[in-house]
């Protein structure tokens, strides 16, 4: 329940830092998700060189393809590619490859939200498009997740 | 117990529509809907369905339902790997309750049932329950302590009696009392505290009495002498036999005198004595040691003594003691008797003691004077004092103070002849060198 409590307060931290921008040239930060083991996400924050917009992308997407912790697993699996990425409209789209469409259910939505939270927390970036060659997914915002939680109270689990 | 309820209660409801929606292969709109329709969803409750990608297929709620966006709550990721989570807390005077309950089609996640429910009744039983507690612990705490005030000051004042008691007797005259009103430890502190005082008083009031005795009987021989002194000086022609038998007299007195300082000196000694060292005594040896020593005296004063005494019994005593008490006794007897009369000295086993009688048929003691005669310069007839008979008057306390350390009883009666018989009792010392309680 430490770790939720961590979500929100690093999303409100997110909310409240200088956002990075994709011209500028030096270090930024950028707040990416690792999956903890009770299935949620864990943020956590990584130093990206901002040297151009594409390495810029580039650098934040492989963030995600490494955990911090090893009780934690990687958003997205090491094995997805970024192939492409567009930008129009203040729309980001991912270009990946076919091995994203692996990730089933639950894991899927995750990674999905931790790729679409990190990448609108960027300022010229307000939807993000997953494509795939097999699926292209909605634009979809940061709203569209919810970490609506409930104050923090340790869960009784039943078998 | 509420938790329990709401719990049962839910996990129905969630059941309800788990089982619902599970015969199904997929999970769609419609027939989310259709089952949450059958569904009695109370004002307080709310349903959301989500399918196996957390996306909210279905929310009860009227205003703002989050349907169609993703429900990243940590018991939704529990649920989805099928495991039942339910939790309650209460905060902002409601119970809040979550339920998330999996969905499963042939053991795959088909999605998932949440139930949210604000039960702002029971908290507010509870509460109103939680404020007559804290009335009701804050009445048992005044009473409790209004109970331990009074009781503290009914005991501070029995306290207080008490601490008077023992100062009056500290500052002021022995014999001083407190009454203390209960059945308690403090009303038998209280009484030991009456008795120690009153015996106090007693011995303070012996004391004086010994004090002024001593000094009477001090006194007296010493003004015998001064009397007769007084006449040898102031007779300018006296003869010389008369100066004589006043000069005897004046011995006569100085050896009273003598007698007794020692008889004092004596019972000093036994009254300080913390411990006596005994040995085993042959205690018919002592007496026949006592008989052969006061028959002539017996003989001279026209008295039969005689003596039966049974062989070997012993005692554990100080010998010296134990030969005082036999001869002060019949010495006495001896003393107090009428010529031709008689002393019986009998000794003898009973019960496990070795008894001593001393038997006369001399003049007597009255019964009003039997209780009094073994205490320190008491006389049954005071006349006597001056007399040629005159004792001491301490003779039958040492007696019994050598009695009573040997851990023996004395008794004084009227014997069959008239006379008197003093009966001694000492428990019997046995062969192997015990002495039987």
């Amino acid at each position: 329940m430490r770790k939720v409590f961590l979500v929100l307060l690093c999303l409100l931290l997110c909310g409240c830092q200088p956002t990075p921008k994709l011209s500028d040239s030096s270090l930024r930060l950028a707040v990416v998700y690792d999956i903890a083991s009770e299935q949620m996400l864990s943020p956590r924050e990584v130093a990206i060189s901002a040297v151009s917009e594409k390495a810029m992308i580039q650098t934040l997407f492989a963030a995600f393809q490494t955990a911090e912790k090893s009780s934690h697993s990687p958003a997205v699996p090491r094995d997805v590619r970024l192939e492409q990425y567009t930008l129009e409209n203040r729309t980001l789209t991912l270009f990946l490859s076919a091995k994203y469409d692996e990730l089933s259910g639950i894991l899927r939505t995750l990674a999905d939200a931790a790729l679409t939270h990190a990448f609108c927390a960027l300022n010229e970036v307000d939807a993000l498009i997953i494509h795939t060659p097999d699926s292209e997914s909605a634009a979809r915002t940061a709203q569209d997740y919810l970490f609506v939680i409930p104050q923090a109270i340790q869960p009784e689990v039943f078998d | 117990m509420i938790v329990e309820t709401t719990r049962e209660q839910m996990y129905a409801n969630a059941s309800f529509v788990a089982s619902s929606l599970a015969p199904h292969a997929g999970l769609t709109k419609e027939k989310v809907l259709l089952t949450a329709e059958m569904l009695d969803i109370s004002p307080e409750m709310r349903l959301i369905v989500c399918d196996a990608f957390a996306r909210v297929l279905y929310d009860s709620a009227h205003e703002a339902p989050i349907t169609e966006r993703y429900l990243l709550l940590p018991e939704i990721g529990q649920a989805l790997l099928a495991n039942d989570v339910f939790f309650c807390e209460y905060r902002d005077h409601a119970f809040h309750s979550r339920l998330a309950m999996p969905i499963q089609y042939n053991s795959a996640p088909l999605g998932i049932v949440y139930l949210m429910q604000t039960d702002r009744t029971q908290a507010k039983v509870l509460e109103s329950l939680r404020v007559q507690m804290r009335g009701l612990s804050l009445l048992i705490c005044a009473i409790l302590l209004l109970l331990v005030s009074l009781f503290s000051a009914h005991l501070s004042a029995r306290f207080a009696k008490v601490l008077s008691g023992i100062r009056a007797v500290k500052e002021g005259p022995y014999g001083a009392t407190v009454t203390i009103s209960g059945n308690d430890e403090l009303r038998l502190i209280a009484d030991e505290f009456n008795q120690l005082s009153k015996r106090l008083e007693d011995t303070e009031a012996l004391r004086q009495n010994f004090v002024s005795d001593a000094s009477h009987e001090l006194r007296t021989p010493l003004s015998a002498i001064r009397l007769l002194t007084d006449s040898i000086l102031q007779s300018e022609q006296m003869d010389l036999e008369t100066t004589r038998e006043f000069m005897i007299d004046i011995g006569d007195e100085i050896d009273r005198l003598t007698r007794i300082a020692e008889k004092l000196l004596l019972l000093t000694k036994l009254d300080g004595a913390k411990s006596l060292e005994f040995t085993r005594v042959d205690f018919t040896g002592v007496t026949k040691q006592v008989f052969e020593a006061l028959l002539p005296v017996a003989n001279d004063a026209d008295i039969t003594l005689k003596c039966d005494l049974t062989e070997d019994l012993f005692l554990s005593a100080d010998k010296d003691g134990l030969y005082q008490i036999v001869f002060n006794l019949v010495e006495n007897a001896i003393k107090y008797n009428r010529p031709g009369g008689f002393v019986h000295l009998m000794l003898f086993a009973r019960e496990g003691n070795v008894v001593l009688l001393v038997d006369d048929d001399g003049i007597g003691i009255p019964e009003e004077h039997r209780a009094h005669i073994f205490e320190r310069f008491y006389r049954v007839d005071k006349a006597r004092t001056r007399s040629g008979k005159g004792g001491t008057g301490l003779g039958l306390a040492i007696v019994y103070k050598n009695v009573t350390s040997y851990r023996g009883t004395i008794e004084v009666d009227c014997s069959p002849s008239g006379g008197t018989r003093f009966t001694v009792s000492f428990p019997q010392l046995t062969e192997g060198g015990d002495a039987d309680a």
